[in-house]
């Protein structure tokens, strides 16, 4: 009876498997035959899949650092007609000098969106380049300090117009300063009246916007990558404290990694960019994706009832369950922050449902293999 | 059912259940920028500070600046020592930008005598903060005093000498004290415009008797004159509404060389009247009038009156000319304030003004990030949505899966009882929640369910050789949890305790931190106390 309900439950989530067609093959055969023939021939696929995704991470197409990462300038809004990012892109190259302009409009059955991102202005880099020279060269060489606080205004002046008003040294560099920072507004400015102009928006209209200058970006980055490390040594730490035994723990802390992996791949094929929001959701990942490996480890190793390959099935049928509410859980998030164009939960919700995706592969065909073989041997030998 | 209200398992989580409700329904629960709107800048400093002092020092000069501004609900806070975060409920980009070159720059101080500066924050050599000078806050009589020594430059402390220079009246005669003394007051300033001001003449009105009622709040004191704020501000004022006379406005003409600004208040004049100062050739600056505050105070910048005493005037001990007039290159501001907190405050509050709100250490860059309250407001109520739906999915999964009423309602509920604790707790620290820390609280959710599952497949096996003991089998589940548990903590911790600047990454880990321990040490153990009563019944 029991049986039979899991199997109903498994054809009613077909649809989550059809993705990931390695694993469907797994659910066609009957369960209980799954670990029963050389099941040690499944390892290929993680190992493949490995090699694969660390290529699509590394080398093409790549994980693309979001602007919290790299600086920048990220402006969202949200309109009541689906807009043509197309024509948008066109529309504010001619007017603007952006590098790395890239636009990409949402369309949801409840709203539309669209999502300016950019990591600069030349014009205004230069402008800002000039200012920090001169503030750089304040205390050594006034003189040539001041010019470049001319150029910068002169620079400015492209977005806002207005006269150094006869400063000198400290004070001329300080109104560099509010020139360069009122021209940079301007220019947003500026883009959102082209968007609402050409869009028929109306004043109020609903927007977000961000800015992360480069050096900012730069720190984050660093920090974020420090954290990551320290996070990862916790784990193993963790883990082996918990184990004592090699093989499970290296197997269980390698399932953690390929779900950061997978979901580090789908992100670069799906173009969602590595930022402040998915870097949590990727650690989390892996506290959250190795519940699965922990449990299959602890029952195949602590247990001595049965045999270890029905224990393993046991522990899948837990697994599973596991997994799957989560997946659910993480749909809902997925479907409702895509619709209503939530950014930051969107992230969130598709780098774990990646990750999780990761984990099904790893944990039922590679980790549970290497333990069946790691306690068949241990037996054997004793 | 009695011996299950028996448990102390079941008693903590009913205990901390109603600690949390009681701590939402008092605290209310708060929410960042994402939901309310408004505008967050990350403020990274040159180089990191060195203490926590200096962290305080850094803070607190920048929510005083923010302050001066008039800006309401402004929250400042450092992460670690290299990052401030500054958050208000600005998101017009115009003010945005300006609150940005605000935190950017340095404010200027002026000290004011009859409409001529007696000196500034670059004539301020340094600010004396070692009891030894005077420093600190001495109990006298009913209140408490607050001094404040500082030194100036020789240039400044002449002009200090020549300027004050019998500045005092004699009063009156008292036995016990001396002779007593009536002294101008200095006015202090930061960022003093340079501009015209134009008030219509009711609110002038009113701004007048403000000022002579005296505000403690904002350092106005009593008997304050308008005039005299006026003149010490060193900018016409022209009081009128907006069918200005010609009289008044040949007066504006004439200001046209020496000024380039005017500065009216929001929302007064008539978008007509406004459009012609701009073509006579003024910028038009416009600054929001605060409920009790006199508008004039704040839009001439001024923050202090402050009044000269004998000593410094040279009227005690009595110097006949002013050639042979003791310098004081060392002054020292003296006050009282109601208790020793108050003085405390003001004491800070006016060291501040002198280091004329300027920081120790230079502002690098800063990010910004910035919500319109509107979609903010949806977005709260879309995430509600979620976690509403998200519940049910996840119930009906296990439904599907289990078809076992008395464990799923056990599980619905304890996921209830996670939600509510997390937020309880969150509203116990007065967590700003945003869109990360709700994800966060989701995602903590999901793994409670995953550990519940673990528990409710160990205490359903069926084997009898297997032991029987729903005990044991329990302590394995919870082998399991525990491992898990770990392995989340051991992630999320890293990000508290390095994760400085990383503002969103922190609201995450919050949220799936308390989320695991109340999981672990409250919600799991009365579950499985719960699963164990009503599956036990059954077997």
């Amino acid at each position: 009876m029991f049986y039979l309900s899991f199997k109903a439950f498994f054809m009613n989530s077909f649809l989550f498997f059809s993705q990931v067609k390695s694993v469907t093959l797994i659910f066609r055969c009957d369960l209980m035959e799954l670990y029963s023939g050389n099941y040690k021939l499944y390892l290929i696929v993680p190992l493949i899949l490995t090699i694969v995704f660390l290529f699509i991470v590394l080398v093409y197409p790549g994980v693309q650092p979001g602007i919290d990462l790299k600086g920048g300038t990220q402006i969202i809004i949200r309109s009541d007609t689906p807009a043509d990012a197309v024509e948008l892109k066109e529309l504010l190259e001619q007017k603007f000098d952006f590098t790395e302009l890239s636009i990409n409009s949402i369309s949801s059955p409840t709203t539309h969106g669209i999502n300016i991102q950019f990591s600069g202005e030349t014009t205004l880099d230069k402008a800002k380049a000039e200012l920090d020279l001169a503030k750089s060269l304040l205390e050594s060489d006034p003189v040539q300090a001041e010019q470049h606080a001319l150029n910068s205004i002169s620079l400015s002046s492209k977005f806002f117009k207005a006269s150094d008003e006869g400063l000198k040294g400290k004070e001329l560099i300080e109104k560099a300063d509010e020139i360069y920072s009122k021209a940079k507004d301007a220019l947003h400015q500026e883009i959102k009246s082209v968007v609402a102009v050409n869009f028929g928006l109306s004043s109020d209209f609903f927007f977000s916007t961000k800015e992360v200058p480069p050096v900012l970006g730069q720190t984050f980055w660093d920090n974020a990558l420090f954290v990551s490390i320290v996070a990862l040594f916790g784990i193993i730490i963790v883990i082996f404290f918990f184990f004592r035994e090699f093989i499970p723990s290296v197997a269980v802390i390698y399932a953690g990694i390929f779900d950061v992996l997978t979901a580090l791949a789908l992100m670069s094929l799906t173009g969602i960019a590595l930022g402040l929001n998915s870097i949590p959701a990727l650690l989390l990942l892996i506290g959250y994706s190795v519940d699965t490996d922990i449990l299959l480890t602890t029952r195949l190793l602590k247990r001595k009832d049965k045999t270890p390959r029905k224990r393993v099935i046991d522990s899948m049928k837990t697994g599973l369950t596991m997994t799957f509410t989560t997946i659910t859980a993480v749909l809902v998030m997925l479907v409702l922050s895509y619709f209503y164009q939530i950014d930051v939960m969107f992230n969130i919700s598709a780098v774990i449902l990646f990750g999780l995706f990761g984990d099904l592969i790893v944990t039922w065909m590679m980790n549970a293999p290497i333990l069946l073989w790691y306690v068949e041997r241990k037996a054997k030998k004793a | 059912m009695r011996d299950l209200f028996k448990s102390w398992k079941i008693i903590l989580l009913l205990v901390f259940l109603f600690i949390s409700v009681l701590s939402i329904s008092f605290n209310g629960l708060r929410y960042g920028i994402d939901f309310n709107g408004g505008t967050q800048f990350q403020i990274h400093l040159e180089k990191p500070l060195t203490s926590s002092a200096e962290i305080a020092q850094v803070t607190s000069i920048i929510s005083h600046r923010l302050d001066w501004t008039g800006l309401k609900d402004t929250k400042v806070t450092a992460w670690g020592n290299e990052f401030i975060i500054a958050q208000v409920a600005e998101t017009d980009p115009e003010q945005v930008e300006k609150i940005e070159l605000l935190l950017k720059k340095q404010g200027k101080f002026e000290a004011v005598l009859e409409g001529k500066t007696i000196f500034s924050g670059s004539d301020i050599l340094h600010i004396f903060k070692d009891t030894s000078k005077g420093y600190g806050i001495l109990k006298q009589g009913d209140g408490v005093e607050w001094r404040l020594p500082f030194l100036l430059s020789e240039e400044a402390a002449q002009r200090f000498t020549e300027m004050t220079f019998h500045k005092c009246t004699i009063t009156g005669f008292d036995e016990a004290q001396g002779k007593t003394y009536d002294c101008e007051k200095t006015y202090f300033f930061i960022d003093r415009p340079k501009a015209v001001i134009l008030v219509p003449p009711t609110l002038y009105q009113k701004d007048k008797d403000l000022l002579l009622a005296g505000n403690f709040v904002e350092n106005i004191p009593l008997g304050t004159d308008i005039d005299e704020l006026i003149l010490n501000a060193q900018t016409p004022l022209i009081s009128t509404d907006s069918n200005i006379s010609d009289l008044d406005k040949n007066k504006l003409i004439g200001y046209l060389g020496e000024f380039e600004n005017i500065i009216v208040p929001v929302d007064v004049y008539s978008d007509e009247f406004l459009l012609d100062l701009n073509a006579l050739g003024f910028k038009v600056i416009k600054i929001s009038p605060e409920e009790g505050i006199p508008w004039i105070w704040t839009a001439a910048g001024a923050k202090e009156v402050i009044s000269l005493s004998e000593d410094v005037t040279n009227m005690s001990p009595y110097i006949e000319d002013v050639k042979d007039a003791k310098r004081y290159s060392e002054l020292v501001i003296r006050g009282f304030g109601s208790d020793e907190q108050d003085a405390l405050d003001k004491l800070s509050n006016i060291s501040i003004l002198l280091e004329s709100g300027s920081l120790p250490i230079g502002v690098e860059s800063i990010g910004k990030e910035t919500i319109s309250p509107n979609l903010g407001g949806e977005f709260l109520f879309i995430v509600t949505l979620m976690g509403i739906i998200a519940l049910f999915v996840v119930v009906l999964v296990l439904f599907i899966r289990y078809r076992e009423p008395k464990l799923i309602l056990p599980i619905a509920f304890t996921m209830f009882s996670e939600v509510v604790l997390i937020l309880g707790f969150a509203s116990f620290i007065k967590w700003n929640l945003d869109l990360a820390s709700l994800a966060g609280i989701i995602a903590a959710v999901g793994t409670g369910v995953d550990d519940q599952i673990i528990i409710a497949d160990e205490l359903l096996r069926k084997e009898s050789d297997y032991e029987t003991s729903f005990v044991n089998r329990v302590k394995r589940a919870f082998f399991i949890i525990f491992a898990a548990a770990a392995t989340s903590l051991v992630t999320m911790f890293p990000i508290i305790l390095f994760g400085f600047g990383l503002g969103k990454l922190v609201g995450f880990a919050i949220t799936t931190i308390s989320g695991v321990l109340i999981g672990v040490l409250i919600t799991r153990p009365a579950f499985s106390e719960i699963a164990k009563y009503l599956l036990s019944g059954k077997n």
